[in-house]
């Protein structure tokens, strides 16, 4: 088994991967059913996926040099592995699908005005084609390079948010009543992250402090959730949620009014390109398992196929997002839940009969 | 074909092996046994020949044998020769080859004489401070340029003959107690596969040793530069020199490479930082900054501050062109003058600067078939794009791309190129080196010399990229 | 492979090449597009009427001074309103330029918010630009001429962007402030109205002679060549608005007052009536250097108090007399007695700017918010009688900027 990425890229992914997709529709969306306690909805899922994160961790210390399919295979033999595989790679494409329209809208209601929506996004497949062909290890450097990206992406959108808001319109800390947790339910098809980390499992080239180094970029995703939710919150107030694409309009009203152009925009163009790479990944995971599932000897098949149906899919549910969107949050995100939070369970619990 | 004992044979069968006229067959006698001695009258040195070969046979007395005439010999270079075919070669690679009657061996001198011209400051990368010798095209001249520098037993050059026809000398050089061992493996397996009709310039290498045939970056770094080859070669890296060729090829080559020059390292800490900040910016300006402008001014004019678009919109009254066309009308004309400014006899070169500025630029505007904007941005990305020399074959290629994306897609366009680019370097390696190293992946210690560099006192250790077997390079 | 790969490479690339040549479908062609600065909206009859000013670059090369182009448009609903100004004159409605939005008199009879709500909503207009009532028609104002910019919109947005940056004697608010004060829990927002104010001013001479601006009750209108006379804007003057709807006007004076409650004013002023040291009384011109303001609520059993500390440092800018020859370059010492009178008057403001507000069943001082933010269960016991009940304890500091 080839050790394609390294443990400081796993944790690159973790901390950018995991808070780029956070950026979009999830503040909105908390702050509808959560109000001012949305950072409250936030940690509760950050929490949740602490520990599905540390049980993916446990996982991988247990697999050392196993991929994850095989993993599977010795746990629950061939033919159960090949249905799990084929589910897991449906569950991924699925769960793509927010981001995806996430990034489409966000692309086309706020950098283009006239254009037609469809050959716009276009181009998006094919580039998600290619990053899908090329697999893991470029995925990881990129997200590498993409570092320095989003530290500069993220400090433009901080340093021109951060001074214009209100921050005591979190208040109250406390909240009177227990809708927040009805946020955190209908947000947690946003999260449920650390799954993705269980499928780079033995293709990391572990370091000494791999766990520490992993837990460390999960710490400073949190951090950074939590304080772009706050900002966000203490921008927009009572319109919160009406405030899609949270992350295009938050750093423009220290700069909107002055003469100098909306710079801000070059943050937002910095973070688009970052979260083309974060919806590869359960891409490039769904065409990892078909091939397995099917036999694939080309990578070429399986990448297509994968791309191919989430173009279909985004054609098909072009202008019922909302409508989609919805149906997820409402009856999808159980499913959701059994898929992100269910297998690491059954296999700590197997682990553990077998008294590993 | 074996030498026989008859000296008109073996010089009957030379001759049918080169037939050209340029071979001289001189024949003497040695104690009145005859003897020809063959050389090129092109190549070969003949007052080396006359001197050092010739007149001390007269030495020998009548019972020579073939050992006494080896010995006979005041060159350094003497060797055996048993076969015709080999005479041959030798012959065309300028050495002198004695055939004695009665002998079916041959003696080979080398005699070539170097052709060379004077060792000057390459004009592609001059410095203001720092040595100005520069590699010229003989091979000897540039090994004594090296070993000037680097004076270490350590210092292992691999010579190696390549090409069917020009049977080019090329060398391998490292430093055996840095260069990693499987790096100096990969580099003489791929030299030794190499099967051409001919090596005429280093660049014929790059282009068999490169891992992808198609890409549009380099993948092999050139310099013309002993002391450039010499701290390469203190950081771990293989040097390749070729016969005819005064530029030296590096390898591994990482990405970054191109953004860091020599006078770096010659002058302050501060101003070489300023410096490669600004190659770095003026890198992303040259390939962006037009494709942007189109991008801005086709999808996303709530970039442009309102003032501006206003100038722009002032300025682009009447034009016939789209904002698109306009751009790729003044890249197209650019592209034009470039390559005829390169190409063109230099006493026409002001003349052409008139002809580009004044008469297409100033024209061109007056009569409202480009805006003056967008010459602007032209011009900018023009100049922005020399900043970094090595660069500017595949930056000119990538602003074109980046254009056309820009002007069918707009911003976002933009985006998922350069995605897609990032993606592409990802999965690149040299010589089993990361492309984008130290940066992806990211190598601690390797981040004191990419696009920052910390001070010279700083930098004990040497690049992590290449694995060296010696890691410090100095103690303070 | 290689070669395969070459060519489905370059087949590419071509099909992008002919995309980029043909690609220019109706896109924002630069020149067909009105970048509209400034929107005037107005009710007539049944229709919204809608007023763009677009700027228009001047023809010639390189100059950025701009004529201004007014286009009027009417429509059921705002939206249609807008695009009846691209079907009338071909070019692009752009509204991402647009800083400002008037809304005429016309407007204020019903829920403003009826229209307000088409920004929020819209990806098209920034919800960062600046709301504004005024006098009249929202159209005459945007068809004035100001000497200050030869856009109105841009000359009139000027004044509220120098006030949003510290001046404070303009209550601005944009389009999104609007909003979350409508959506809060006190539902209460307002926003400056502005009147025009006639100068004699030449337009082209700009604002090097302003110095000659003449009172308004002057009416010295320069109509002589059939030209309208330039104009300045007063917007210190406000209204109050609960749910959506005008209750009230703040005076400038109230309208100073209540914002030195809400911002961190400098480099402002204030005129007050008082005595200097030599016992003159006249009308000196104070200005305001600093100011620290502290808002909360507390709960005395059921009865909610706001509690108001304003500390303001003051210094002497000008009076309406003649002073000592010995006192020309020092305007004279800030007295215990001015420092008093300032109180009163800062104070006497503010307690009616809330009496009056509070009258009219709108929470400017946003009580109901700071009680649900910081007494959520009080809030929810009194949230219905919260404002009526409110009691005001201000304590107001003025102090000597020395």
């Amino acid at each position: 088994m080839e050790k394609s990425i390294t443990s400081r890229q796993l944790a690159v992914i973790t901390t950018v991967g995991f808070t780029i997709t956070k950026l979009h529709i999830l503040p909105a969306s908390l702050s509808h059913f959560s109000k001012e306690a949305l950072w409250l909805s936030a940690l509760i899922n950050i929490a949740i996926d602490f520990l599905l994160l540390l049980a993916v961790l446990k996982i991988s210390n247990d697999a050392k040099n196993e991929n994850v399919v095989l993993y599977f295979e010795n746990k629950f033999g061939k033919n159960f592995t090949k249905v799990l595989c084929f589910i897991y790679a449906l569950f991924f494409m699925l769960k793509t699908f927010i981001p995806i329209y996430e990034q489409k809208n966000s692309i086309e209601l706020t950098f283009y005005e006239t254009q037609p929506t469809f050959l716009t996004f276009m181009p998006f497949f094919i580039v998600a084609f290619y990053i899908v062909l090329k697999g893991v290890r470029p995925y990881a450097r990129s997200m590498e390079i993409s570092l320095w990206i989003f530290i500069l992406g993220i400090a433009i959108l901080f340093l021109l948010s951060s001074f214009s808001g209100n921050y005591s319109a979190l208040l109250p800390i406390i909240p009177s009543n227990f809708s927040f947790l009805n946020g955190s339910l209908k947000s947690l098809i946003w999260f449920g992250d650390p799954l993705l980390l269980l499928f780079f499992v033995g293709k990391v080239k572990r370091s000494e402090n791999h766990d520490k180094k992993i837990i460390t970029a999960y710490i400073t995703y949190a951090v950074l959730t939590i304080i772009f939710l706050v900002v966000f919150y203490s921008i927009f107030d009572t319109i919160a949620e009406r405030q899609y694409y949270a992350s295009l309009k938050m750093s423009k009203y220290s700069i909107s009014l002055s003469d100098i152009g909306r710079f801000d925009y070059l943050g937002a163009f910095l973070l688009s390109g970052i979260n083309v790479f974060q919806v590869c990944l359960p891409l490039i995971f769904a065409s990892i398992l078909l091939s397995y599932c099917f036999n694939f000897k080309n990578k070429i098949i399986p990448a297509l196929i994968v791309v191919l149906l989430e173009f279909i899919i985004s054609i098909l549910t072009q202008n019922d997002f909302f409508k989609s969107l919805s149906f997820i949050q409402n009856y999808a995100v159980y499913f959701f839940i059994i898929m992100t939070y269910l297998l690491p369970i059954i296999f700590l619990l197997k682990r553990r009969r077998n008294g590993i | 074909m074996n030498i026989s004992k008859s000296l008109n044979e073996n010089v009957k069968n030379l001759k049918n092996l080169i037939d050209s006229d340029d071979v001289f067959f001189y024949n003497f006698e040695i104690s009145s046994t005859s003897a020809v001695a063959v050389f090129l009258d092109s190549l070969s040195d003949k007052v080396l020949i006359g001197k050092q070969v010739i007149e001390p046979f007269k030495t020998l007395d009548n019972s020579f044998d073939f050992q006494s005439v080896l010995n006979a010999v005041n060159a350094p270079e003497v060797e055996e020769v048993l076969d015709v075919n080999s005479c041959a070669k030798k012959v065309c690679e300028g050495d002198a080859i004695i055939f004695v009657e009665g002998f079916n061996k041959a003696l080979n001198v080398k005699c070539k004489k170097p052709t060379s011209r004077a060792v000057t400051e390459p004009p592609t990368s001059s410095v203001l401070k720092g040595p100005r010798e520069g590699f010229v095209e003989n091979l000897q001249m540039n090994t004594s340029l090296l070993r000037q520098r680097i004076k270490s037993p350590d210092l292992c050059i691999k010579k190696y003959t390549v090409g069917k026809y020009s049977s080019t000398t090329i060398e391998i050089v490292y430093i055996s107690s840095i260069a990693n061992n499987n790096i100096v493996k990969a580099v003489t397996e791929k030299i030794k596969k190499i099967n051409v009709d001919g090596i005429i310039d280093s660049s014929y290498i790059i282009k068999c040793i490169s891992d992808r045939k198609t890409t549009l970056f380099r993948q092999v770094g050139t310099t013309e530069k002993p002391d450039i080859l010499s701290a390469k070669l203190l950081e771990g890296r293989i040097g390749i020199m070729v016969d005819g060729s005064p530029i030296a090829l590096t390898v591994p080559f990482l990405f970054i490479e191109d953004f860091q020059s020599s006078e770096d390292y010659y002058v302050n800490a501060y101003r070489a930082n300023l410096s490669r900040t600004l190659r770095v910016l003026a890198v992303i300006f040259a390939i962006i900054l037009p494709s942007f402008f189109v991008a801005a001014q086709l999808f996303h004019l709530q970039i442009i501050p309102l003032n501006f678009l206003l100038t722009i919109v002032g300025s682009i009254k009447g034009i016939p062109l789209s904002p698109s066309v306009e751009m790729f009308f003044t890249l197209f004309i650019f592209e034009i003058l470039n390559e005829a400014s390169i190409r063109m006899p230099r006493y026409v070169g002001i003349a052409m600067s008139v002809v580009g500025a004044l008469v297409l630029g100033e024209t061109a505007v007056n009569a409202g078939i480009v805006s003056t904007p967008t010459i602007m941005i032209m011009a900018l990305s023009g100049i922005c794009i020399y900043t970094v020399p090595d660069m500017t074959e595949t930056l000119s290629v990538l602003r074109i791309l980046f254009l056309i994306i820009a002007g069918s897609f707009g911003g976002f366009g933009i985006v998922l190129f350069g995605c897609a680019l990032i993606t592409y370097l990802s999965d690149f390696d040299s010589f089993g080196v990361p492309y984008l190293s130290p940066y992806s992946p990211i190598i601690k210690n390797d981040l004191q010399d990419a696009i920052t560099m910390s001070f010279y006192a700083e930098m004990k250790r040497r690049p992590a990229s290449f694995k060296p077997k010696n890691v410090i390079r100095k103690k303070f | 492979m290689v070669f395969k790969r070459a060519k489905i490479f370059i087949l590419i690339f071509i099909a992008i090449f002919v995309f980029y040549f043909t690609s220019d479908f109706a896109l924002l062609n630069i020149e067909k597009t009105a970048f509209i600065v400034s929107l005037g909206i107005d009710k007539v009859e049944d229709e919204y009427s809608v007023t763009a000013q677009i700027a228009v670059p001047e023809t010639s090369i390189g100059q950025s001074s701009n004529d201004e182009s007014v286009i009027t448009a009417s429509g059921k609903t705002l939206y249609s309103a807008v695009t009846k100004i691209g079907e009338m004159t071909g070019w692009y409605p752009k509204l991402s330029f647009c800083n400002l939005i008037i809304l005429g008199e016309s407007m204020l009879s019903e829920n403003v918010f009826n229209v307000i709500d088409f920004f929020i909503r819209s990806y098209k207009v920034e919800d960062s630009a600046i709301l504004c009532a005024c006098y009249g028609l929202a159209k005459e104002v945007l068809l004035s001429h100001s000497p200050l910019d030869n856009i109105s919109g841009l000359s009139l947005a000027k004044i509220f962007v120098r006030d949003y940056n510290g001046a404070s004697r303009i209550l601005t608010t944009s389009i999104k402030e609007f909003s979350i004060g409508y959506y809060s829990r006190s539902e209460s927002a307002f926003m400056p109205k502005v009147k025009t104010v006639e100068t004699d001013i030449d337009s082209k001479s700009g604002a090097q002679s302003a110095s000659t601006l003449s009172e308004p009750s002057s009416g010295s209108a320069n109509e002589s060549e059939g030209k309208k006379a330039p104009v300045i804007y007063d917007a210190t003057t406000s209204l109050y608005f609960y749910k959506g709807e005008v209750k009230g006007e703040l005076t400038n004076d109230e309208s100073l007052c209540y914002s030195l409650t809400i911002r961190n004013a400098k480099d402002s002023y204030i005129s007050v009536n008082s005595i200097n040291d030599d016992g003159i009384r006249g009308n000196f011109l104070f200005g305001i250097e600093k100011v620290q303001n502290n808002k909360y609520l507390t709960f005395n059993g059921n009865e909610p108090t706001l509690n108001i500390n304003l500390n303001v440092w003051l210094s002497i800018i000008d009076t309406n007399f003649a002073e000592d020859i010995d006192s020309v370059s020092n305007l004279g010492e800030m007295t215990d007695k001015m420092l008093y009178d300032c109180k009163v008057h800062i104070t006497n403001t503010i307690t009616e700017v809330f009496n009056k507000t509070k009258s009219a069943g709108c929470d400017l001082f946003k009580i109901k918010n700071e009680a649900y933010k910081r007494h959520t269960k009080e809030y929810e016991k009194h949230k219905l009688t919260l404002l009526e009940n409110c009691k005001l304890n201000l304590n107001v500091n003025c102090i000597n900027n020395v």
